[in-house]
């Protein structure tokens, strides 16, 4: 199939929605989105993120602010104007058609011509193979299946956006991962600037060119995932992103004899003065580090903290140690699936200081 | 040894109940001087009991060859209650579908205070609005009219409510879908509300079949000409010295609600069950 798709710009200018009872559902959003971009709308339930997509979709009103796709504001264009493609979370197949009335609907809806209808009916069925299944009706077709129909459905048209509310999320975990690759992979066939909406960090991290963290109608940070990984704008970010959570844990700055720390319950961890802002340390705070980058080290190591084993997750790949000692937070650290120790054994670790990350405490914002 | 005394008492408990019908067919088929002498204690104020036969004791098909080839008027009858139910049927779903579809589909100014009317409309018996619709309807000149029938008829608020409650069953999200490919609100009625809804509106074609098929209130209420009588007054009229005639018309005027009921039974179960009422 040629890319015969026009890909659209999109922006969001101070959108606000307020359901009845004063329920702030989303809060003076602001993004910009270049054509062809795949973004990721993540974030915990409730975040407000399926209302934004909404509201880009036009099945919700704007209560305040702007939507802008190509340059013109839509808030009071209706969906079927907007020229968008929307996937459901549960597939929202029309059950009273067949496969290939359903992937036909928009174009019928559009008066397209028979001929092409079917022309373009069977070049999606093709791509996302479903040959085989054109006549039946959604209700004898699998979960996955399903997907792919719903996937065809906003594929035949030429959509200027395609919006994808959590469309994997009722798949099962082996389906998912490989719907996951197949929506990657005809993004960048097609070029359209996508929406997707998922509360999944693995898909968000994997899927989006960029990703919009969002929290209680927040956006917490826009970025790429590398961005939003490794430098993560706050508290939020930095615990929602990642598996296993980043540690996190109360902190002083301390200066003595000229030399830096930063405390860890009762130990100390040396720290380079320069890269610090350390005007900025007085204020309560918090410390950040991810799990890959505190490493097991031997006793007499400089810096080695001991730790004994509380839990251990072994995934196969790696394994996932839980930490715990007296007078120090619990820290989790992850380590190659050859690791021999046992819960209760103690153990000696060590923090790369310039992987840690510093927040305010009291704003969450990210200090380095 | 449980489960054969149930099915006797089952059994037993049939056999009252088809009782009455198994009379209407074997009464049917009773002579006219064979039914005056069965009958004659109870219709011409003799003493004792009517009695029955299991099986007509000199069967014969006079009665059926006077009603269907000397009775004209009977025809008359039928075709009158046929040109009553059928429009009805039709404007509930016209008139009452899409109504039910913004009310399942849309919000507006006014809702619920609407749907509440609705509903206590759909309350109301007969009676209570009788003196009142004869007013508007005499004002109309619809009076002596089949429309006095057939307009308030098909203007009945139960269908609505029980083909709201049917299209609401249908996800947001189907009718969202079609919103963002394309289809107006007109559009998703047509190609998603009323294929979904079908179940819907089955069980109002059904339940109104049987009901207004039944009905005597309105059309003895509306209806002065006899020519203009429906099946159900009709029946009522017939004379006790014409008894055979009424058996057989009696089981003629069964059949259609009986047809019915035999290939709409899941239907109307699903009417009665979603509007949580039985007339």
């Amino acid at each position: 199939m040629e890319n015969r798709f026009q890909a659209s710009g999109l922006q969001i200018h101070n959108v606000n929605k307020w359901y009845p009872g004063d329920v702030h559902a989303v809060i003076d959003m602001n993004m910009e989105i270049e054509q062809g971009e795949f973004i990721v709308f993540v974030g915990p339930s409730g975040c407000g993120k399926t209302t934004l997509l909404r509201m880009i979709a036009g099945l919700e009103g704007i209560s305040s602010g702007e939507v802008i796709m190509d340059g013109r504001i839509v808030n009071r264009v209706p969906p079927k104007k907007r020229d968008i493609a929307m996937v459901f979370q549960n597939y929202a197949l029309y059950p009273n058609m067949k496969v290939k009335d359903n992937i036909a609907f928009p174009l019928k809806m559009r008066h397209t011509g028979k001929q092409e209808t079917a022309v373009r009916v069977a070049e999606v069925a093709e791509k996302l193979e479903l040959n085989t299944m054109l006549d039946r009706k959604p209700g004898a077709l699998s979960g996955g299946q399903r997907q792919r129909v719903a996937l065809a459905r906003s594929m035949v048209r030429e959509p200027k956006l395609f919006l994808m509310d959590e469309p994997l999320a009722n798949l099962d975990a082996k389906l998912r991962v490989e719907m996951r690759r197949e929506i990657i992979t005809l993004q960048r066939e097609l070029g359209v600037t996508t929406i997707y909406v998922t509360h999944d960090q693995i898909e968000a991290m994997t899927m989006g060119t960029r990703i919009a963290v969002m929290n209680g109608g927040v956006l917490q940070q826009f970025g790429t995932p590398q961005e939003i990984y490794q430098h993560p704008a706050n508290l939020f970010v930095a615990g929602f992103i990642g598996s296993p959570n980043m540690n996190l844990w109360n902190t002083e700055f301390v200066s003595d004899d000229g030399r830096c720390f930063l405390t860890l319950g009762d130990a100390r961890i040396p720290i380079g003065k320069s890269s610090f802002p350390v005007d900025q340390l007085q204020e309560p705070l918090k410390a950040g580090i991810r799990p890959e980058h505190i490493e097991l080290v031997e006793p007499d190591t400089c810096g080695a903290i001991q730790m004994t084993i509380s839990i251990l997750e072994n995934t196969g790949r790696e394994i996932a140690i839980f930490l715990a000692a007296s007078g120090k937070p619990d820290l989790a650290i992850v380590t190659d699936a050859d690791f021999s120790g046992q819960p209760g054994q103690a153990v000696y670790v060590r923090l790369k200081q310039e992987k840690i990350h510093i927040f305010n405490a009291e704003t969450g914002k990210a200090l380095r | 040894m449980k489960k054969w005394f149930i099915g006797i008492i089952l059994f037993l408990v049939s056999v009252f109940i088809w009782v009455p019908l198994w009379m209407l067919l074997s009464g049917t088929l009773m002579g006219a001087g064979e039914l005056s002498w069965n009958l004659a204690p109870v219709l011409e104020s003799g003493d004792g009991y009517a009695t029955w036969p299991i099986i007509a004791n000199y069967p014969t098909l006079q009665a059926y060859v006077e009603l269907l080839l000397d009775t004209p008027q009977f025809f008359t009858v039928f075709w009158n209650s046929c040109k009553q139910v059928f429009p009805i049927i039709l404007g509930h779903i016209v008139l009452g579908a899409p109504a039910a579809w913004a009310f399942a589909r849309f919000e507006f100014r006014g809702k619920k205070v609407l749907y509440t009317l609705y509903i206590v409309l759909m309350l109301m018996p007969f009676q209570v609005t009788m003196v009142s619709s004869y007013l508007v309807l005499n004002k109309l000149g619809f009076i002596d009219n089949i429309w006095a029938i057939i307009l308030p008829g098909a203007a009945s608020t139960l269908p609505v409510f029980i083909m709201t409650s049917f299209f609401l069953t249908i996800p947001n999200a189907v009718t969202e879908a079609a919103a963002v490919d394309g289809a107006s609100s007109f559009q998703t009625f047509l190609r998603l509300g009323l294929p979904l809804g079908a179940p819907g509106i089955l069980s109002v074609a059904v339940l109104g079949f049987l009901e207004y098929w039944n009905a005597m209130e309105a059309p003895q209420a509306f209806l002065k000409d006899q020519t203009l009588w429906p099946l159900s007054l009709y029946m009522a009229n017939i004379t006790a010295d014409n008894a055979g005639v009424s058996l057989i018309a009696s089981l003629i005027t069964l059949m259609p609600p009986l047809l019915i009921f035999l290939f709409g039974q899941k239907y109307l179960e699903q009417g009665i069950i979603s509007s949580g009422m039985k007339d």
